[in-house]
């Protein structure tokens, strides 16, 4: 019980700090053009007011992560047997006090956009070479795939060999010095299981590739073809990104496969685990080094660039801020994109207007209330069984 | 060519495509035989409704500037001819335009200087 109190304990510490670290930067690595995802214009990207609330959050943001690690050490040491029931409430502690650090620099930004009378452009653009603007399904390096599919493939055809000679039970999970700690009776279901994950994650991955070269972007009213020239870069580095992971996942899920049958294999932990996380590091480091949406992409670095004629009216728009709630959720029904830059870091948000979305949030409140109710029990009886 | 459409603009969505087409066309952004995106994909790209999109296409369909191509869907189409009702309509348009100008006190020279100027405009000359 100890033993996992502290696991369980450094676990919630790293977990804690990773967070809050995110949490933290998020501002500086959005594009320049949001305020706690309100639109503000060029000019006043680096106006005082706007630094100020940037500054705020982010001593907020320490604050906060400090508060929740003082509490976890808290709670370690004077209530140790509670440390396994954290899990459940840290997650909501942590999106609280998110929230209460975002809520008000995002009303905060709200006002001071109203008050200094900011006005953005109202314009939107798009390519009529269709593929720039959005990308395409083709805009995915094949070649990872077709890489990992060929190693489903060959595990396929090696679990199909290997069966007959194989004994009653195979490993089916093993434990940190890669020994095996459980086992299940030997079926073809049941050698064919990895190589069938395999295919599942190999297609979730494809799906999110597809999402990401898909999304709609965030134009710079100010040079729309630099933009789009930059997004096209910015979608090839990460359609290889993710289709890097893939290969490492495939591999990944392929090795746990020759372990079940190939009995006297010995792989070491490192080659198992941490090689495929290591395919991550590209998938992490793009978005950093080149922005959302490519947005951090010099010029000089991208050939041909044409240079945008566009001389952009000066209008007396609020931009679309109003179909973003709270800065955050983006609700245009007119908008047929499903899926679009987020305001407020680095990933990509949902159309909440589009009915297949609003399913797929029900189903995922649905599925988060079952696996909630389902770790607390399982939690309080082991809790209360030690 | 790259479309800007100002959603706050006094023209309509679907007026503001139809000319910035026709002025991508003048100037040979888009030349004869190009494709444009689908409907969908533009109106996903600009996010607007696809009607809005439909509407510009079928007007320029109806105006000449575009065929509906069966296989690449809408392609610009090749030079217009210059004369008929085209002639009629502009001159229409000019007419109002030159009111305007004379009801502002605008000189008959400055006027004609100015169409010289946005002619060669529309035609992507630099000047």
């Amino acid at each position: 019980m100890r033993e996992l109190n502290l696991v369980c304990f450094i676990t919630n510490l790293f977990a804690v700090i990773l967070i809050g670290i995110t949490t933290t930067v998020i501002p500086m690595l959005t594009r320049k053009s949001f305020l706690f995802g309100v639109k503000i214009p060029m000019e006043h990207q680096n106006d005082t007011r706007a630094k100020e609330l940037r500054k705020n959050y982010i001593t907020l943001c320490v604050l906060g992560t400090i508060a929740v690690l003082a509490l976890a050490v808290a709670q370690y040491l004077f209530i140790p047997d509670m440390t396994l029931i954290a899990v459940l409430y840290f997650p909501f502690l942590i999106i609280a006090i998110q929230m209460a650090v975002y809520l008000p620099n995002w009303k905060k930004a709200v006002k001071l956009k109203a008050e200094e009378g900011w006005t953005v452009s109202n314009s939107v653009f798009a390519d009529t070479k269709s593929s720039h603007s959005r990308g395409r399904l083709s805009d995915l390096p094949k070649m990872w795939y077709v890489l990992s599919l060929l190693i489903i493939f060959a595990s396929v055809i090696a679990a199909l060999i290997q069966y007959p000679g194989l004994p009653d039970q195979i490993p089916t999970h093993w434990d940190i010095n890669m020994q095996p700690d459980a086992w299940t009776d030997k079926s073809y279901l049941a050698i064919l299981m990895m190589p069938l994950i395999n295919l599942g994650t190999t297609a979730l991955m494809w799906m999110t590739g597809f999402m990401i070269v898909r999304a709609k972007l965030q134009i710079d009213p100010q040079n729309p073809a630099l933009s789009f020239a930059q997004h096209r870069i910015y979608r090839r580095q990460m359609g290889h990104s993710i289709g890097f992971m893939t290969l490492g996942l495939a591999a990944m899920f392929a090795a746990f496969g020759c372990m079940s049958i190939f009995p006297d294999l010995q792989i070491s932990f490192w080659a198992v685990i941490v090689l495929p996380f290591a395919t991550m590091i590209p998938l992490i480091v793009v978005p950093f080094k080149s922005g959302q949406g490519g947005g951090r992409i010099k010029p000089k670095n991208i050939p041909a660039v044409l240079e945008g004629d566009n001389t952009p009216e000066k209008d007396s728009g609020r931009g679309d801020d109003k179909y973003w709630a709270l800065g955050m959720f983006y609700h245009n029904p007119d908008d047929p994109a499903y899926i679009v830059e987020d305001r407020f870091g680095l990933n990509l948000g949902f159309n909440y207007s589009k009915l297949p979305i609003k399913i797929m949030v029900a189903l995922g409140i649905i599925g988060f209330v079952v696996f909630y109710a389902w770790i607390t029990v399982f939690l309080l009886n082991t809790t209360i069984s030690i | 060519m790259i479309l800007e459409i100002n959603t706050r603009s006094s023209l309509t969505i679907c007026e503001q495509l139809r000319n910035q087409i026709v002025l991508g066309i003048a100037a040979k952004k888009l030349i004869p035989g190009e494709p444009l995106p689908s409907v969908r994909s533009l109106a996903a790209d600009l996010g607007i409704n696809y009607h809005t999109v439909g509407k510009a296409y079928s007007s320029l369909c109806d105006q000449g500037y575009i065929i509906m191509d069966r296989r690449k869907g809408a392609v610009v189409a090749d030079a217009l001819p210059s004369g008929g009702e085209f002639v009629s309509n502009l001159s229409k348009t000019l007419l109002l335009s030159a009111a305007e100008a004379v009801c502002h006190d605008m000189d008959e020279e400055d006027f004609l200087e100015l169409c010289t100027r946005q002619y060669k405009k529309a035609k992507g000359e630099r000047l």
